[in-house]
């Protein structure tokens, strides 16, 4: 290394080594010319003597040069030469260089962007210790169709039975987020943070700065309410005070005791914003609870394979069946999977065939390159037959011309890099899309050696690509031909056009299969928005109140509160309706089992499950869902009244095929959990339009709505503290603009921090998010495409007509209309185009299948996608061929025999 | 010419050898070392120029010698290279190698010297 070094030090001071050589070299001679002097010469005969005695000065400073060089034989100097030499040639021709480093910064930029994501994601280990022994505990079930899906939703049932399997996991953790109304300062806000067992902070390796982690006592049921704090809140809230431990917070109205703090960790970056929090879930063990609202993780015991736990977990259940009746669908298992594959696994595949369309980008824009340096390749025969008639071999001008190649590469690479980087994480600030472990708003994309190497990679691996093509091809010149020409105009034979016109048209084919990728996701995404959601999106203002405190620990009372804020809310001038709910279309939901009252009981427990809302009267007017029979909630159905329930079409279709749902009365998820035990039988009153209230490009499955005030207390118990209530309003013109009116009446009658304030359009682009941004990539990715392809027709065609200025003169003057001509270089061209089209037709027509799991709407083989693209290109082509082709037409048949 | 004595074509890597064996007497320029080594040899060696500074500029890029520009007795600056610790040790090393070597060949040509 030290060696390197110090050669590395003569190298960069390599002249006033060279000076100092030749200095001893002089004294060298001088001595000895004063030795013969002594010897009895004359001065003048002693000089020549000593010269003599010396031999070839300059071979024997040549030779001493070679041993200061890094490989000994001069190599590093001949590099050194080749850079030089290439940065000359660069700024000879600027366009050319601007152009080239352009084309391949475009494709290195789109395919480094597209790797950020994939590092962060894939690559990157998770920042916890041992992340091959973290795993989530999961269970898998099969739905209606026969389709298979594993979740990581878990109930106090599993957890605590999962806790038994203590011969292959370690550190059992329960956790979940957790959102609590912080009341004891002057403005209303609210935390987010974790709900986790004891075992978590082990499990997880969360650092605590101070204090310490919760004592199992604390996360037993009815333990204490204690709260660790971030690092975060402890140097903002609490200005880093030393004695923050043991001080109180009140959260949910209670005074919860601190008793440590997390400490920072950028690395934790990647999961989001930090969580503010972390209280204990104090779940109790002997629950039988089978309720799934949280997530189960757990460490591999030391020595213990995932197949092994796998093996432990698909051990017979029949004893958990046995024992909990409902804890378990009857198809359902228990599986284990990575924690890092949890988070990526539904990723992955997307993350493929983005690398795989940015691959396609790079490989157009090393095509367009290896085009450009083919034409320079022609102009440049002269001075590379030159460079071979005095020596050079043709390594050596391969070397040369590779060199030049790879400087572009590595100029492009840094660009591109730089640029990819910059991109995609100013997309991700607008839209995450649900990319895991990218952080907020994309900040955990962070420039770390992977994506360094893989940029140093990608470059060197280009510039081979499109360099060594044209090297290999020009630096088998022959000699005495090129030589003879007079201007090295002439010098492109038909073979090398071959090339070329191959070169385009592989480039006009991967265009073809990008845009066919990218039309069928646009598609996709106009399918979303067309799909019918079976509610009215637009002028709908949402807001959220997590109802905290004494007066919401019953159903009474939160149904007052609502009661009263949507009196307020609706006599605000513009609102035209005001409803609530637990949860809006496309912002989650619950799910029960239920039972239809007077059904023969079958071998199974209940009739089937179905999604679960809670809404208060207004619901189906705010949101437009027609009531197609039977009757909408009222101010009258009060916790007095008769329970009643609300099904959609979906829920009727599937459970009365015969029969009137609406003489039948429904028991919902009796049994289930503490929350349902008091669950009443509801009549059902009336069948609601269907709604895609999971996702646009979900069919809507079954749905139970029931009037929020008729919960039993003990449901109302359970979920308000953990599920933030909705409020909607509809309302006359922009619903933004009575966003602040509607916040203050909440705030004003439920002294409660109002958050997530967002209007029903803004909640379906969030849901579409994703979609959006596959659209946008690959819209992004074809455009690039495009316009690369099209600068290949363009340059190809244009070149060609130059090179033919001669020939076209001649034909021209020979009688050859104008219009003849342009033809004539239109069908060339187009001849060329068209079977470039034709062949990334064929491609993209194989390919499509890869991105069907992304499409809506629309087939992999739609018609239109695959009648438009080629059409399109067609056009750009023929726009591509007809400027160099009309400039041909133009050409005057006397200057055109003269041009040289 | 003709009154010289017949010089020996030197071996490959022997120059070397005789470098640091000439400086471990002493630092001292390229002109001295050549003409060490030819006295030392009664003329029967002759280190071409052609090849010492190579040598040298090799030996001084493997670090077993180092060079400082000095004033020579003469009163010029002159080139002078010592040997480094790391050139003691190889000269050691080459020094016993070929202790062996010429055994060895003397072996080989007077096998009633054998012992």
């Amino acid at each position: 290394m030290t060696c390197l070094l110090f050669k590395l030090k003569w190298f960069w001071g390599r002249r006033a080594k060279e000076e100092e050589l030749h200095r001893e070299i002089q004294f060298h001679l001088e001595e000895e010319a004063d030795q013969r002097q002594s010897e009895g010469l004359t001065a003048e005969e002693a000089k020549w003597a000593a010269r003599r005695e010396l031999g070839n000065l300059l071979l024997i400073e040549e030779r001493t040069r070679e041993t200061w060089s890094i490989l000994g034989g001069g190599e590093m100097r001949d590099i050194w030469v080749d850079i030089k030499h290439a940065i000359r040639m660069f700024r000879r021709s600027p366009g050319f260089t601007a152009t080239a480093v352009a084309a391949l910064a475009l494709g290195i930029a789109a395919t480094s962007a597209i790797f950020s994501v994939v590092n962060a994601a894939v690559l990157r280990p998770l920042p916890v210790q041992d992340p091959d022994r973290f795993v989530v505990l999961m269970t898998q079930s099969v739905d209606q169709k026969g389709e298979t899906s594993a979740s990581s939703a878990a109930s106090p049932v599993k957890y605590a039975y999962w806790r038994t399997l203590s011969n292959v996991f370690e550190d059992v953790s329960a956790y979940s987020g957790v959102l609590m109304n912080y009341t004891g300062g002057d403005a209303k806000e609210q935390f987010s943070g974790l709900r986790v067992s004891a075992d978590a902070f082990r499990a997880f390796g969360i650092p605590i700065l101070r204090g310490r982690t919760f004592t199992p006592e604390e996360d037993s049921p009815h333990g204490p309410h204690v709260v660790l704090i971030s690092q975060e809140m402890w140097t903002n809230r609490f200005l880093s005070e030393p004695h923050v431990l043991g001080k109180s917070l009140r959260l949910n109205g209670d005074p919860y005791t601190i008793i440590g703090v997390v400490a920072y960790d950028r690395a934790w970056e990647e999961w989001g914003p930090a969580p503010a929090i972390f209280v204990p879930f104090q779940l109790d063990p002997n629950s039988n609870d089978a309720g799934n609202y949280f997530s189960v993780l757990a460490r591999l015991k030391p020595g213990v394979t995932l197949q092994q736990a796998q093996a432990a977990l698909s051990a017979s259940t029949a004893q958990l069946r046995a024992k909990f009746p409902a804890a378990l669908g009857s198809k359902d298992v228990f599986t284990v999977e990575t924690f890092k594959e949890s988070l990526i696994g539904n990723t992955r595949p997307l993350l493929w065939v983005l690398l795989g369309a940015v691959s396609l980008v790079l490989l157009i824009a090393c095509a367009n390159v290896a085009n450009l340096l083919l034409v320079r390749a022609t102009g440049r025969k002269r001075e590379i037959a030159i460079r071979a008639a005095i020596g050079a071999g043709r390594g050596r001008v391969i070397r040369q011309l590779l060199t030049e190649s790879l400087l572009l590469s590595f100029v492009g690479g840094a660009v591109g890099l730089a640029l990819g980087h910059a991109g995609i994480r100013a997309l991700l600030a607008v839209n995450t899309a649900g990319m895991p472990r990218v952080g907020t708003n994309g900040i955990a994309l962070w420039i770390d050696w992977r994506l360094g190497a893989f940029g140093l990679a990608i470059s060197f691996a280009t510039g081979i690509i499109f360099g060594l093509f044209p090297a290999l091809q020009s630096s088998r010149a022959d000699l005495s031909g090129a030589l003879k020409e007079s201007t090295g105009r002439s010098g492109t034979g038909l073979g090398q056009n071959k090339t070329r016109s191959a070169l385009v048209l592989s480039e006009v084919a991967l265009a073809v299969v990008l845009l066919v990728g990218a039309a069928l996701l646009v598609k996709t995404f106009v399918a979303l928005y067309a799909v019918d959601p079976g509610f009215d999106t637009s002028h709908v203002l949402t807001m959220r109140t997590l109802m905290t405190g004494e007066n919401y620990q019953e159903t009474a009372g939160v149904a007052q509160a609502v009661k009263d804020s949507l009196e307020r809310i609706r006599a605000l001038p513009g609102v035209l309706k005001a409803t609530s709910a637990y949860w809006v279309p496309l912002q989650g939901g619950a799910g029960f089992p239920f039972s239809i009252v007077g059904r023969a009981p079958a071998q199974v427990l209940f009739t089937g499950s179905a999604g679960w809302s809670p809404v208060a009267p207004g619901f189906f007017d705010v949101f437009r869902i027609p009531v197609k029979r039977g009757r909408a909630f009222t101010e009258l159905d009060d916790e007095k009244a008769t329970p009643v329930a609300i099904i959609n079409e979906a829920m009727a279709k599937q459970f009365w095929k015969d029969g009137d749902p609406l003489q039948d009365r429904i028991l919902i998820g009796r049994g289930i959990n503490r929350a349902m035990k008091d669950e009443p039988a509801r009549q059902i009153i009336g069948i609601a339009g269907d709604v895609r209230g999971a996702a646009l490009n979900v069919d809507p499955r079954p749905t139970i709505y029931v009037p929020q005030s008729q919960l039993p207390d003990a449901a109302t118990a359970f979920f308000v503290p953990i599920v933030s209530i909705s409020w909607a309003a509809r309302t006359q013109g922009d619903p933004h603009r009575l966003a602040g009116a509607v916040e203050e009446q909440l705030r004003q009658v439920t002294g409660l921090p109002v958050t997530q304030v967002r209007t029903m359009d803004e909640i379906v682009a969030l849901s579409t998010a994703r979609q959006r941004f596959n659209m946008l990539l690959m819209t992004v990715f074809g455009a690039m495409a495009l316009l690369l392809a099209a600068i290949g027709i363009y340059g190809l065609m244009a070149y060609s007509v130059a090179q033919r200025t001669q020939e076209i003169g001649i034909r021209l003057a020979l009688g050859a209309q104008g219009s003849q001509v342009r033809n004539m270089v239109v069908r060339q061209g187009m001849e060329m185009a068209l079977a470039g089209i034709a062949i990334g037709l064929a491609a993209a027509w194989a390919l499509a299948q890869v991105i069907q799991a992304f499409l809506f709407g629309v087939k992999p083989h739609d018609s239109l996608v695959f009648v438009a693209i080629p059409v399109m290109l067609t056009l750009i082509a023929f726009l591509a061929v007809w400027l160099p082709a009309s400039r041909a037409a133009k050409i005057s048949p006397v200057q055109s025999l003269r041009y040289e | 010419m003709n009154s010289k004595p017949p010089r020996l074509e030197m071996l490959q890597g022997t120059l070397d050898l005789l470098i640091l064996q000439t400086l471990r007497i002493g630092q001292a320029h390229g002109h001295a070392i050549a003409k060490y080594i030819q006295r030392t040899s009664e003329d029967l060696l002759q280190v071409e120029t052609g090849s010492l500074y190579p040598a040298l500029h090799r030996l001084e890029t493997k670090g077993w010698i180092t060079a400082s520009w000095e004033t020579s007795d003469k009163g010029k600056r002159a080139k002078y290279y010592k040997l480094t610790a790391a050139g003691r040790k190889q000269l050691a090393e080459e020094h016993s190698k070929w202790a062996a070597f010429a055994r060895a060949v003397a072996l080989i040509l007077n096998p009633a010297n054998e012992q």
